[in-house]
């Protein structure tokens, strides 16, 4: 009778070490006291002299608490942590909490397997952390430089991925979604940041107010006149004592574990439509009497079709794509119910558009990188063909030949005076 | 019948053995009369001052004793005792005693004895005072839309009130006495036809088996009456109301109600049972579903909320949502104990204020309440001694537990609570996830006469599954519980 009743309190002792947990001293060792935590919510990583540098911030507190940033280096991840702990006395540096992970452009291009080898190993990591890389400059001067007392890096950072996401300039990925492409497809695409002295970019009138509205204020022009390569490069921006803005910057394109280039504003919107993630940003064109009109996309649709050769062999790869915008601003005296001035808008668009998108498959053909996932997309369709055609599919990628055609429509275009009589518009 | 297996006084049948008898009770009357004002059908009127009443002795008993013409027939004392028996005296209940320990219980339950000198034996009758007080609004379990009458004391009342709501021959009760020296009258009630039989026989059993002093609070039948009475859990079900009562017996439940206790017993219990309120089938059935989940749903925040947040405080800080841990811990760098003490503590304080608001008189028990909540709820939360999401966790759980209908369910969810919490400050999540599969092991195991009391949930015997979680349109709901094996299956057409 004793035994019956033992064996289930017996069974219950034995779950922890179900987890591979210490046993030792106490029945689970896991123990922390909560006041002694500092949350890490951004850790940056760079490269330095064949080590690891790891700058963090805390986040700023609930109570509008300066953050908390340190730094760290070391021969690999585990060792610039530790060193970082040293200098955060009493409080244990806890990154279970981490928002985003930021990587050098240095360390990204030596290569990033490590890093994500890391955090997918660490019992405190997330995966879900969205993945950043510098463009032209190092994690430490975004972690170090951008925000104040009230805000930090993280803040910004949040800010932009939501700025991103709605105006469909890039999109920030997780470390388990760049894991994932490229454990699959060999390549992904990464959200690509700039550090951007405030005082130049952000307070000479260039843009918005401020730093994270002028940096991702969604508004591009069809002329394509700001897709600015070398955004933020050169000198590290934190040579300057000024503080340090987050800009968007499109995209960074991993392929074999390293960073490989960069696209810009518009090639990286041109991949978003691509990959169904337009957005709603506002786009630029020229009426038929020159004056500024800004659309907005409402919708985006794109697909990808292989043109088969008779013997079975793939050279050619129609993209379809569908646009809807509406207008956002239009100068007085346009008339939105005139099909012939709407169609002048529309071809603008589509030219520009493709444009964008034909830049972003060229990259994609020049590295052999599929990181808009068409290979995936391709065998989802057409398993039995593209098993045929796949065996050097990277090479195969290089050498297609891309027909993208765009067609876009500018719909829900009301004139002032609909909305006051009450029409429906077009 | 009487519950004494032996005889406690083996003496003769006479006045004077009975005076011995009740030596020293000053309720105790016993007079001399003439029954039909005959000397030679002289007899002992006996009966104990107060449980008897005076109007009803003298008028049932006494005047039609007297009465000549009535015993003008009898020529010794027993042809006087048929004579009674058969009409002579008008009272309702008389009963023809032989022996010593039937008239003493017969005394001490409210009735007269009139002893007869010889073979005469006695008589006697049911003269009980109308002593207590009258059916009012139940306290416990209050009705918005229901019948507002509630059990009383007096066991004839209980029965009153149980046979109105169901009229209908088939209705029983088996009355016993439970205890030594209480000899408190206890009634099994059931619908012939409707309960199980062998449930019947079962229960019945079981009380004829309680041998103990007394009876005189619920507890000292229930834990002699159910399997284990080392489960906290309750495993009878009380209720105070006879609509509640009747209706049970009528799904095929047994009741059992006792003299002296305004309350009915009802068996066999199961878990969800507990969870189910009477107004149920007053409301809408979407009404009353949605109200019945989040009763399960309080259920589990009253038994896990502490528990989980002293795990994931101490050991998965990663699983609370940042801007919560950030506060928290700001919260917390201020609060000089650890989140173990805190939360143990006032659970403790919780639980003290709770007993003091029960066991003061109501508008003492308010303030209690109110000085308690403003002392634990803000001046310890200003003074920095716990943290204020530590008050948050602990309230919350304790509101939880307030949904729980039955008062027997919620102590042992407290109960549960504290040892899920202890489990946690030792291992975790892992304590907790182990601490729960034992309680609901536990509830597994147990069976309530023959019915397991996790039903539907678990146990052998097919029942109304899902059905019996959600409160279906009353139309839908033709079948009774399975469970209960039941020999009527339908409850409607």
């Amino acid at each position: 009778m004793l035994r019956k009743r033992l064996a289930p309190a017996l069974l219950a002792l034995t779950l922890p070490l179900l987890a591979g947990c210490d046993a030792g001293s106490s029945i689970y060792a896991n123990y922390k006291e909560i006041e002694t935590l500092q949350l890490i919510q951004t850790i940056g990583i760079d490269r330095r002299s064949g080590g690891v540098e790891l700058s963090v911030s805390s986040g700023t507190g609930t109570k509008d608490t300066p953050p908390t940033i340190l730094s760290g280096s070391g021969g690999s991840v585990s060792q610039a942590m530790e060193q970082a702990q040293a200098f955060a006395e009493y409080q244990e540096l806890f990154y279970a909490h981490a928002r985003y992970v930021v990587l050098g452009q240095d360390a990204a291009r030596e290569g990033i397997f490590d890093y994500l080898d890391y955090l997918q190993r660490s019992s405190q990591m997330r995966l879900s952390a969205g993945m950043f890389v510098v463009r032209g400059g190092d994690a430490k001067d975004l972690v170090a430089h951008v925000g104040g007392d009230k805000s930090d890096i993280t803040d910004l950072l949040a800010s932009l991925e939501r700025e991103v996401k709605i105006t469909g300039q890039s999109h920030v990925f997780s470390c388990k979604d760049v894991s994932v492409n490229l454990s699959s497809r060999g390549s992904s695409l990464v959200c690509a940041v700039a550090a951007v002295p405030i005082d130049d970019n952000v307070y000479s009138g260039k843009s918005g107010s401020t730093a994270s509205r002028a940096g991702s204020s969604g508004q591009q022009s069809a002329s394509g006149d700001s897709g600015d390569e070398d955004v933020g490069a050169g000198s590290s921006p934190a040579g300057d004592a000024g503080a340090l803005a987050a800009l968007p910057a499109g995209y960074g394109v991993l392929a074999d574990w390293q960073l490989k280039t960069f696209l810009t504003v518009e090639q990286s919107w041109g991949a978003n439509i691509l990959l169904g993630m337009a957005g709603t940003g506002a786009l630029s064109v020229k009426d038929s009497n020159g004056r500024t009109v800004t659309l907005s996309f409402s919708d985006a649709d794109a697909s990808f079709r292989p043109v088969w050769e008779p013997d079975g062999s793939l050279r050619t790869l129609r993209i379809p794509v569908e646009l809807e915008l509406y207008a956002l601003e239009v100068p007085m005296g346009s008339d939105l119910s005139d099909p012939a001035y709407l169609a002048v808008l529309e071809e603008q668009v589509a030219a520009a558009v493709t444009g964008w998108i034909e830049e972003t498959l060229a990259v994609s053909a020049r590295l052999e990188a599929d990181f808009l996932g068409i290979g995936q997309s391709l065998r989802a369709r057409h398993p039995l063909r593209f098993s045929r055609v796949s065996g050097d599919w990277p090479a195969l990628l290089g050498a297609l030949d891309f027909d993208v055609s765009v067609h876009a429509t500018v719909e829900r275009s009301f004139e002032l005076k609909d909305a006051v009589s009450g029409g429906e518009g077009r | 019948v009487h519950p004494r297996k032996t005889p406690k006084y083996a003496v003769e049948l006479s006045p004077v053995r009975l005076g011995e008898i009740f030596a020293h009770c000053s309720d105790y009357v016993s007079r001399e009369l003439r029954c039909g004002g005959r000397a030679e059908l002289t007899a002992t009127l006996c009966y104990l001052d107060g449980i008897v009443s005076g109007a009803a002795v003298n008028e049932d008993v006494l005047r039609p004793l007297t009465d000549p013409i009535r015993f003008a027939g009898a020529e010794n004392p027993l042809q006087c005792a048929l004579l009674a028996l058969e009409g002579g005296v008008t009272c309702a209940g008389v009963k023809r005693r032989e022996t010593m320990d039937d008239v003493v219980s017969d005394l001490t339950a409210g009735h007269c004895a009139l002893l007869f000198p010889g073979k005469g034996g006695a008589l006697t009758f049911e003269v009980r005072s109308p002593l207590g007080r009258s059916v009012e609004q139940p306290n416990l379990e209050k009705a918005v839309r229901g019948p507002k009458d509630s059990f009383v004391e007096l066991l004839r009342s209980n029965t009153t009130l149980v046979r109105k709501k169901i009229r209908l021959a088939e209705l029983k009760f088996l009355q016993t006495t439970v205890g030594r020296k209480t000899n408190t009258a206890v009634a099994v009630a059931y619908i012939d036809g409707v309960a199980d039989p062998a449930l019947v026989e079962q229960v019945t059993a079981r009380l004829e088996d309680i041998d103990i002093d007394g009876l005189l609070s619920p507890g000292s039948l229930e834990e002699y009456l159910i399997g284990d009475v080392r489960s906290p859990f309750p495993q009878i079900h009380f209720t105070e109301r006879p609509d509640r009562f009747a209706m049970n017996l009528l799904e095929g439940r047994v009741g059992i109600l006792v003299d002296g206790l305004p309350f009915g017993f009802l068996l066999p219990a199961s878990f969800l049972h507990f969870l189910r309120v009477p107004e149920e089938k007053a409301q809408h059935f979407l009404v009353a579903t949605t109200l019945r989940l989040l009763r399960y749903l309080a259920l589990v925040m009253a038994t896990l909320v502490p528990a989980v947040f002293v795990a994931v405080s101490m050991y998965h800080q990663e699983m609370i949502p940042t801007k919560l841990l950030l506060s928290t811990i700001e919260n917390k760098q201020q609060v000089p104990f650890s989140v173990a003490v805190e939360v143990l503590g006032m659970l403790m304080a919780f639980e003290l204020l709770q007993e003091a608001g029960l066991r003061l008189p109501n508008p003492v028990g308010e303030t209690v309440s109110i000085i308690g909540a403003l002392i634990v709820g803000q001046s310890a939360v200003e003074a920095r001694v716990i943290s204020p999401i530590v008050v948050i966790v602990v309230a919350f759980a304790g509101i939880s537990g307030y949904t729980l209908p039955d008062q027997d369910l919620s102590a042992a969810v407290r109960l549960c609570r504290a040892g899920l919490t202890l489990a946690a400050i030792l291992a975790g999540l892992f304590g907790v996830a182990a601490g729960s599969v034992l309680i609901i092991w536990h509830l597994c195991s147990l069976d309530s006469f023959g019915v397991a009391y996790m039903s539907p949930l678990a146990g052998d015997k097919k029942s109304g599954g899902w059905r019996e979680l959600l409160r279906l349109p009353l139309k839908d709901n033709k079948l009774r519980d399975q469970a209960l094996n039941t020999p009527d299956k339908r409850s409607q057409k």
